[in-house]
């Protein structure tokens, strides 16, 4: 039998500290940490008025249900046929799925000779401890250079809609587009970015011998460039990254990739033997051409997701 | 193996090299490489096609150095030749005849980027042909999607944006549908080379197991490329995307993209699944009905138009509403007449954007029938390039638009139930066709003052516009070829088509 | 393992459900966030290595940083020093307050209704 306990009593327990912290009714820092004095948060009312106008403009004159019978018409409809079209589109697939073979079954169709061969003769034949990159540099390579070429699509297209080329004045404020100097993100960002960088040119470069390859490895150093985009501002980074830096660095990589696969398919599909020596499994410079290829892709990918943070960023570098 | 085999690896490799080559050059530079590059690669189609008809079958050209199921491989065959040509050609005209619009609507450093998106528009559109491996298909599918919406947002106002957005949304849904029925089609057969599938597809559907994942992923991949290619209820992104964007992105648009996928999606028929085992699944009668409904719709939507380049883009719809008619017939005469209605929609259709920008270009820039009264007065060649083209349009005969009616009402003979449909849909969309087209080009010759135009005086003669006149004059040759020579034309198609499976 | 599984793909979806039904974009974000990252620990456990790497990094890295430049460019992140104001009012978290948020399109709508 429980005792009920009294008010004060309760006030002075864990549970209803814990609650107030919660709710959000009492700041834990507040009395324990020598801090600054905290201001309510008040918006002077042009900034609220600058940010409220707009959307009200747009909400009368968009969105007005009242006035748009057709509007109103499509939004109810709308519902009701995303709805039912998501319904339908799960239900189609479960069943689907529900049909095929189980997974991991030995008498799939999947475990047939194709796969056989990649697993059995792929270290020998490609040279590459990782059957993976082996695969998507080796064996199925034109795929490989159509993926390369769509990233680079998406980032000409990005460029189409979002670089500003007018000429404006080049004192423009850069400080619009990047925060204060924060002592903690350009503390961590020291501490952060060269180990991130080199992690990168690690994948990259082994690729062949571990899981990674060009794409995860060019990935992984965009993002090292973007975090130091982010805590040092542009000033810095154009430095040693101007749009020529991109183009060119695309345009060698984007070249060199397909001037050697040409020359590997060329040799293969008229029987001719390829120069290219494969080299001894498991050191650094072997599996003949997939090790070019995997820093022409990684070289592609950090350039490609460089440049479109700085697109969406600033809308130039 | 002799050189010419290597051409449609070369065009291939070529024209994805020409994508970052142009990005880098400023823009004459770039329009200079754009255009030898299509050039080249049109005269090594020839080539192929050539060699191709003198040894009367298909090759298989391995890319790389392990043969094909587990490599890729590209197969080389008349059809595939005669397609790459003539889109080689088409995309040449298209673009020397827009050339002066782009330099007018784009902005001057983003033109060379316009080049970079149609050098691989063209790689994406050749692979698309040539490959035998189904999952190069889907990347260069990703590649053709990207480019198109480049395409699009060139010109860069408010409607072409949001037709760009929309166009990006619809056709991203497309290719998952599409990967996703390739998903599947993988995990039922475990090969990914489409002569292969066709093989295992063919003893799974003889055994009946696995029948119900099987007709799911067939309707998976028609759906996914029937919103690519614009069918009927899924073709709300055309009229904006081909109405405001700028004149050689419209033209291609129009002309070969959809057109692309439309080939892929007869290589998925014949190639990966096998035409018996499609018109079994009656996937083929749900192609057939939303061609009829496309045709007679999209000439309804089109009537009611008050813009003449929407107006096209609505007969657009209406166009490849006859090519899945011709799909859902079910017989080889009837793809035939697809393929046929495929090289004369091409020419026909960049042929009506092309003399609709150069009548709008002598009345203000204005596209609404109003103003365009007249027009076929003040730009004497416009005027007949359009009229060609209606005529084409309608189905009178010497143009390539009766030769494909007439291919279509022919197969439509061979089948049983579907006869009466098909002639009847025919016939209503012919005098639809006739409606608004006719009515259109009564416009362009009634004269300014009978509707009250101040006429301005904007008369274009042919010296002012040599490079667009040319092309326009080349357009109606092209379709006057197609028209009256369409004999060897269609023997190429069918035996091509033959070999093809 | 089994366990493990079922739960992460228990996360997948509640994660995918609460994307769309989420009202403040932002938080639709950090939710895809969390998404990607659940994947890349199943790819994990599905024994594939390299989609891990790149799950990780392109999913949780890279386009969810993009999406959040997206929504501040589109004024749809409010913080607290946004008027350069020395010393900043504390909000206490650096999301939005419910009025200046342009969310979806049918919160919008429903705004416009009721107002």
């Amino acid at each position: 039998m429980s005792r009920k306990r009294t008010r004060e009593e309760y006030e002075k327990t864990r549970s209803f500290r814990l609650k107030q912290w919660v709710d959000g009714s009492r700041d834990p820092f507040l009395d324990r940490i020598e801090m600054k004095p905290k201001k309510p948060f008040t918006e002077p009312q042009e900034v609220k008025e600058r940010r409220e106008v707009d959307r009200e403009r747009m909400l009368s004159r968009v969105y007005d249900m009242n006035r748009n019978a057709r509007l109103r018409e499509f939004h109810r409809l709308y519902q009701v046929f995303a709805v039912l079209f998501c319904v339908i589109l799960v239900v189609m697939l479960l069943t689907a799925v529900s049909w095929l073979p189980t997974v991991g079954a030995e008498d799939r169709p999947v475990n047939n000779e194709v796969a056989a061969r990649y697993i059995e003769n792929g270290l020998q034949e490609t040279g590459a401890v990782n059957i993976v990159t082996g695969m998507i540099l080796d064996y199925r390579a034109f795929d490989t250079l159509g993926e390369s070429h769509v990233l680079f699509t998406a980032t000409c297209t990005v460029l189409i809609l979002l670089r500003q080329d007018k000429k404006r004045k080049r004192k423009t404020n850069d400080r619009m587009y990047e925060p204060k100097n924060d002592v903690i993100l350009q503390t961590a960002a020291r501490v952060l970015v060269p180990p991130i960088v080199i992690f990168g040119i690690y994948v990259i470069l082994c690729g062949h011998l571990g899981p990674g390859g060009g794409f995860s490895g060019g990935a992984i150093i965009g993002a090292g460039l973007i975090l130091y985009l982010c805590a040092f501002g542009f000033e810095k980074t154009e430095r040693f990254f101007t749009a020529r830096t991109y183009k060119v660095m695309s345009f060698c990589a984007l070249a060199c990739y397909s001037l050697s696969k040409c020359y590997s398919f060329y040799t293969g599909a008229n029987g001719i033997e390829s120069a290219i020596p494969l080299g001894t499994p498991g050191a650094i410079l072997s599996s003949g051409l997939i090790f070019v290829l995997n820093i022409c892709v990684g070289v592609v990918v950090a350039g490609t997701m460089y440049t479109f943070y700085c697109m969406f960023r600033k809308g130039g570098y | 193996m002799e050189l010419v085999q290597n051409f449609p690896f070369f065009s291939i490799i070529l024209a994805l090299f020409s994508g970052p080559l142009c990005s880098i050059l400023d823009r004459r530079a770039a329009r200079r490489v754009n255009t030898a590059v299509i050039l080249l690669i049109g005269a090594m189609s020839l080539m192929v096609l050539h060699f191709t008809i003198r040894t009367g079958e298909s090759y298989v050209y391995q890319m790389g150095h392990f043969p094909a199921p587990w490599g890729n491989e590209i197969r080389v065959g008349q059809l595939e030749a005669c397609m790459a040509s003539f889109f080689c050609i088409v995309m040449l005209l298209c673009m020397l005849s827009g050339r002066r619009e782009l330099e007018r609507e784009v902005q001057t450093t983003k033109q060379n980027l316009y080049y970079v998106m149609i050098g691989l528009l063209l790689s994406s559109l050749l692979a698309l042909i040539y490959t035998n491996d189904l999952f190069t298909a889907y990347v260069f599918v990703e590649i053709n999607t990207i480019s198109a919406c480049g395409l699009i947002m060139i010109r860069q106002n408010g409607r072409t944006l949001e037709a760009a957005m929309r166009y990006m949304i619809m056709s991203l849904l497309g290719s998952g549908l599409l990967l996703m029925g390739i998903c599947f089609l993988y995990d039922l057969t475990g090969h990914l080379l489409m002569s292969n599938i066709k093989e295992s597809v063919g003893v799974l559907a003889a055994s009946g197991a696995y029948h119900v994942p099987l007709l799911i992923t067939i309707c998976l991949m028609s759906v996914g490329i029937a919103i690519k290619s614009a069918l009927f209820p899924f073709h709300a992104w055309l009229p904006d995307a081909y109405g405001y964007s700028t004149l050689s992105s419209s033209a291609i648009l129009s002309s070969l993209v959809s057109k692309g996928y439309i080939f892929l999606l007869i290589k998925i028929f014949y190639r990966v699944i096998g035409f018996d085992v499609i018109r079994e699944s009656k996937v083929i009668n749900v192609l057939f009905v939303f061609g009829i409904m496309g045709m007679i719709l999209g000439s309804v939507f089109a009537i009611q138009e008050n813009h003449i380049r929407r107006m096209i883009a609505y007969s657009s719809v209406a166009q490849i509403g006859y090519i899945y008619m011709g799909f859902g017939l079910g017989t080889t005469a009837g793809m035939i007449a697809a393929l046929y209605h495929i090289l004369s929609h091409a020419a026909t259709k960049s042929l009506l954007f092309v003399a609709a920008s150069g009548l709008t270009d002598v009345s203000d820039d204005r596209t609404d029938f109003l103003g365009l009264t007249g027009a076929g007065y003040r730009n004497i060649l416009a005027g007949m390039a359009f009229t060609a083209g209606s005529l084409s349009m309608v189905g009178i005969p010497a143009f390539a638009g009766f030769i494909s009616k007439l291919l279509f009402a022919q197969a439509a003979y061979e089948t049983n139930r579907k006869l009466v449909l098909a002639l009847v849909a025919l016939a209503v969309s012919t005098v639809l066709n006739a409606v608004y087209f006719m009515k259109t080009v009564i416009r362009l010759y009634t004269p300014g003052w009978r509707a009250g135009l101040a006429v301005s005086g904007a008369r274009i003669r042919i010296k002012d516009q040599p490079l667009k006149s040319a092309m326009l004059v080349c357009f109606v040759i092209l379709n006057l070829i197609l028209g009256l020579c369409s004999e060897p034309v269609v023997r190429l198609l069918a035996e091509g088509l033959e070999r093809f499976a | 393992m089994q366990i493990l599984m079922g739960l992460l793909l228990g996360f997948l979806l509640v994660c995918a459900v609460s994307v769309s039904a989420s009202k403040s974009l932002l938080n639709s974000v950090c939710i895809y966030m969390s998404y990607s990252l659940v994947m890349s620990i199943i790819w994990i456990l599905l024994e594939s290595p390299d989609l891990a790497i790149t799950e990780a990094a392109v999913g949780a890295g890279i386009t969810s940083i993009l999406f959040f430049v997206t929504l501040k460019k589109i004024h749809a992140i409010v913080s607290e020093d946004d008027d350069l104001e020395p010393e900043g009012g504390a909000d206490t978290e650096g999301t939005v307050p419910t009025e200046g948020v342009v969310s979806t399109e049918k919160d919008a709508a429903k705004e416009a209704s009721r107002a």
